[in-house]
């Protein structure tokens, strides 16, 4: 179902304390699709994300779901049945239990009290085989490694059973192994039809697993569209400051992106010797 | 569930046997045979001593105790950090400054006023603190920092108020150290009805203070009004700690080691840490109080020296067993 | 040494403070002395006393045999107190370090309270500063350990917070042999606070010989303390002994504790106060940190103790309770700017 959008963002200025780190952004995010947020340090990447997850409240502007309701009228507790997000380095609270921990996904789901019933459970169940991280169900979060402690961290979204997933950097800490594991996870929810907006830092990764990119440089959308059409020598040179080569990813036809030689290789490289 | 029910248990019969024994232990001591004689039908000898001086003292010992754990353990909940407690955050140095003040300021003042006043004081001192801390909410060791500041400027003031007015010294330091000397009925229309009300709040907010624990990012995006349960439960937390010191005085270090002695037995999902943690605050000071009376008689050391003397130690293991920081 | 690039133009010499600092306490002594007295001491009776000693005159006796000592007491109790907090500062690199908030004031006062009160009767045989030289010590070494100081990377925080749990430990413990020794709470008050309002001569010589040695060691170990801003490999690295200074910096501070508490309690947070101040005036070379944070100790003990006196004359008030005011408040200040270095 493309072409739905997920999220309409229209005229959203938002930042810390009243200094603005997005300055009146429009933007459409389709649903069903893998997006992802590239742009570089410090341009608004993660605070987009924390508006779009109402955890942040725009200073302007608002935003709007796929149904035309304002995110900013929904409650709480609705918001959470539909949007998902996964900060960027999550507290992991002493003695829990993986289990507990996925099961807190459900919260949105949950009267005040967090009486588990028999559909949650089976929701729960559900992300732990999904994530493939069943077999640690009884273990104390903080015995895993990390990939499976951010494989378990996903569970718990999946568990949420929203249709919105947002991801903040859900690769960092992780070892090259495990990166595309959690990115292959991430394709195969978009192809379930939800919605994932994911903020990466990696530029190739981005081009090989997003189906679209929406490029932030200082507050302000940069470019936005498929990984092919948007990544460019030109907008790396402009966005990122990095001289590159764009070639196509051997694996899959993406984009690639090469950065160009300096230093010890520079007189080794073609095109500083053309 | 099980490990919930051995611990509840288990506590349970460690109250009732300090209890039994606190009862019992004293100038004049009471058999066994002869406390469950008094108890159930009366006995001439012991009737005025049990049910006028004895039970009382139990009761709001264990009541403040019980109440002082449950708000170290909200406090601990909202800040995320396992050494912060209403006595490291100031509130209780708070709440005995504003009763310092108000009995040197209007010496007639009514007893019943003490209650409020005490509160009055911790929730200005929360306030002042979380003004203070505004910018570093979410850095809990800078908070203890801050608090164990304001504590510190709380004692100060304190010193400087009893120093000028040297003639209320003498209560006012037994008060300070936290007693249950002498305690009786009339204090217990202060303390209950604030645990039977708060009790209830607790519970309810202890699904809330698990999502809280994940961290803000992760709690707003599961849904939970992360500001409006921290204001909640801190409320709760900071009339909890008032109502106990406006009856027993700044006892220290139970609302900070009862709740770390209620994770270690049951985890750390605060729906199972509530009963565990009054549990283990009544018992706390009850055989605080115990102690203080048997160790040296005749002479009774205020409680609060003896749960000094246990949970510092305790503290300083936490500390060096800590983390995250 | 900077090079002038453009005329050479007349700037004071770094030790100028000290130059200000020398009749500043000459001043608040003079000021300590005469101030609030109940037979109207004035400037030209410390003169007199000075040209024509009269033995008869009640003035010149209460000049020379209760002011004096107690001023002089004053001298060398805030120069210690700040000195060790100094050392302190230098030798944990945190900001919050000084003998009351790590406790080691309060194990002093624990092993003081011990010994006067006669409970322990082989303790009160010893000679005070002994005993209370142990007591900081334990306090000291307790604190070290427990807070991690001995692990490089020290976290502030945490020695802090070890320190508070055991400043309150010892304060209890003191309490309690206070109350079972004797009754009577007033009593209590005034051990726990600190005050020095009643100094004899017997006690200027005690202090005396301890405070200049620890002085003296203080002095010494201001090079390495130089080097230690550095960091600790960094100065091992410059051929440092890292082992050696932590020692003889442990020791010259629980030396100086040990003789402040002995004449006059445990009067709080000079040691925190006073070395923020100098390298405010000073900078951060502790050549000259050592002598202007002994002078500037010594005029801040003169006047609180000056304050403390008027604050309820005719009747006298401990000077800790002052100081302890003053330094509560820093802390918190302290506290707060203390965010960056925490995260």
């Amino acid at each position: 179902m493309p072409n739905v959008p997920a999220f309409i963002i229209q005229n959203l200025t938002v930042g810390y304390s009243g200094q603005p780190i997005l300055n009146q952004l429009d933007l459409t995010l389709d649903s069903g699709r893998v997006t992802a947020l590239i742009g570089p340090n410090g341009c608004g990447k993660s605070t987009l994300l924390k508006a779009m997850a109402r955890i942040l409240t725009p200073a302007s502007g608002g935003i709007r779901l796929s149904d035309g309701s304002a995110l900013s009228a929904l409650s709480a507790r609705e918001t959470a049945q539909r949007i998902a997000l996964l900060p960027q380095s999550p507290l992991v609270p002493e003695g829990l239990k993986v289990f507990d921990l996925v099961a807190y996904g459900r919260s949105p789901h949950l009267n005040a009290f967090g009486h588990l019933r028999e559909r949650d459970r089976e929701a729960i169940q559900q992300a732990l085989v999904r994530t493939d991280v069943e077999s640690l169900s009884d273990l104390p979060l903080a015995q895993l490694s990390g990939g499976q402690r951010q494989r378990v961290w996903m569970a718990m979204i999946l568990a949420q059973q929203a249709d919105i997933i947002l991801l903040d950097e859900p690769t960092t800490y992780l070892d090259l192994a495990h990166q595309y594991d959690l990115l292959d996870l991430v394709q195969d929810l978009a192809a379930d039809g939800r919605t994932v907006i994911t903020v990466l830092h990696d530029l190739n990764q981005a081009c090989r697993y997003a189906d679209e990119l929406v490029v932030l440089k200082q507050g302000r959308l940069m470019d936005q569209g498929a990984p092919k059409k948007v990544m460019t020598e030109a907008m790396l040179r402009e966005v990122f400051s990095l001289d590159a080569q764009i070639l196509d990813d051997p694996e899959t036809g993406t984009p690639l992106c090469v950065p160009r030689a300096r230093g010890k290789y520079y007189h080794q490289a073609s095109w500083a010797v053309a | 569930m099980t490990r919930l029910l051995c611990s509840a248990a288990g506590l349970l019969a460690t109250l009732l046997l300090f209890a039994a024994w606190h009862l019992g232990a004293g100038a004049v001591s009471i058999a066994l045979p002869d406390l469950w004689q008094t108890l159930i039908r009366g006995h001439p000898d012991y009737d005025f001593i049990f049910w006028d001086y004895r039970l009382p003292r139990l009761v709001i010992a264990s009541l403040a105790g019980a109440g002082l754990a449950l708000s170290g353990l909200l406090v601990q909940g909202v800040v995320r950090n396992p050494l912060a407690s209403p006595d490291i955050l100031g509130v209780t140095g708070g709440a005995s400054l504003a009763v310092v003040v108000t009995t040197l300021a209007w010496t007639g003042a009514p007893v019943t006023l003490v209650p409020f006043v005490a509160l009055a004081g911790g929730l200005a001192s929360a306030g002042l603190l979380l003004w203070l801390a505004r910018s570093q909410l979410h850095q809990p060791t800078s908070l203890a920092l801050i608090g164990i500041a304001l504590a510190a400027l709380f004692a100060a003031a304190i010193d400087f108020l009893l120093t000028i007015n040297p003639l209320e010294i003498n209560s006012s330091l037994i008060w300070l150290t936290g007693s249950v000397w002498g305690r009786n009925w009339s204090h217990l229309p202060l303390l209950l009805p604030w645990l039977a009300v708060l009790l209830p709040a607790a519970v309810y907010l202890a699904y809330q203070l698990d999502l809280l624990s994940l961290g803000d990012d992760t709690a707003i995006s599961l849904g939970t009004r992360v500001g409006r349960v921290r204001i909640a439960a801190l409320l709760t937390a900071v009339v909890l700690a008032s109502a106990a010191v406006s009856v027993c005085g700044a006892i220290s270090f139970v609302g900070l080691v009862a709740p770390h002695m209620a994770r270690f037995l049951v985890g750390g999902r605060h729906v199972r840490l509530i009963p565990v943690c009054l549990l283990l605050g009544a018992i706390m000071l009850v055989s605080a109080d115990l102690f203080a009376r048997i160790l040296m008689p005749p002479i009774e050391l205020p409680a609060g020296i003896v749960t000094a003397f246990i949970g510092a130690p305790y503290f300083i293991f936490l500390i060096t067993r800590y983390r995250h920081w | 040494m900077t090079i002038a690039l453009s005329a050479p133009r007349w700037r004071p010499p770094v030790w100028w403070p000290l130059c200000v600092m020398l009749p500043g306490l000459a001043l608040a002594f003079a000021l300590s002395l005469s101030s609030f007295s109940l037979f109207g001491l004035g400037w030209m009776d410390m003169w007199r006393v000075l040209i024509d000693y009269d033995p008869t005159s009640i003035k010149h006796q209460v000049l020379v045999s209760l002011r004096l000592p107690r001023a002089l007491v004053a001298i060398f109790v805030g120069a210690s107190l700040a000195v060790a907090g100094l050392v302190m500062q230098g030798m944990t690199r945190n900001e919050l370090a000084s003998p009351s908030v790590f406790g080691v004031s309060a194990g002093a006062t624990l092993t003081f309270a011990l010994s006067a009160t006669g409970l322990w009767p082989g303790l009160s045989a010893l000679p005070i500063v002994l005993v209370t030289f142990c007591g900081a010590g334990i306090a000291g070494a307790l604190v070290f350990i427990l807070g991690g100081l001995h692990r490089a990377p020290i976290n502030p925080v945490r020695v802090v917070l070890a320190g508070v749990a055991l400043n309150f430990l010892f304060l209890s413990l003191t309490r309690a042999i206070v109350i079972l020794a004797d009754e009577n709470a007033y009593g209590v008050f005034h051990w726990l606070t600190g005050s020095i309002g009643n100094a004899t001569f017997a006690d200027v010589r005690l202090v005396i010989p301890w405070t200049l040695l620890g002085l003296i060691a203080a002095f010494w170990l201001s090079h390495p303390l130089n080097l230690l801003r550095l960091g600790e490999e960094r100065m091992q690295n410059l051929g440092g002994g890292l082992g050696r200074v932590r020692w003889l910096g442990s020791l010259t501070v629980i030396l100086l504790v040990a003789a402040g508490v002995s004449v006059a309690g445990p009067v709080g947070f000079v040691g925190l106060m006073v070395p923020h101040i100098c390298r405010f005036i000073v900078g951060q070379d502790y050549r000259l940190l050592v002598p202007m944070c002994s002078l500037t100790g010594a005029v801040l003990m003169l006047l609180a103790d000056t304050l403390a006196r008027g604050l309820r004359f005719p009747d006298d008030s401990p000077v800790g309770i002052l100081t302890t005011l003053l330094g509560a408040g820093f802390f918190l200040v302290l506290a707060r700017r203390n965010r960056a270095n925490v995260a």
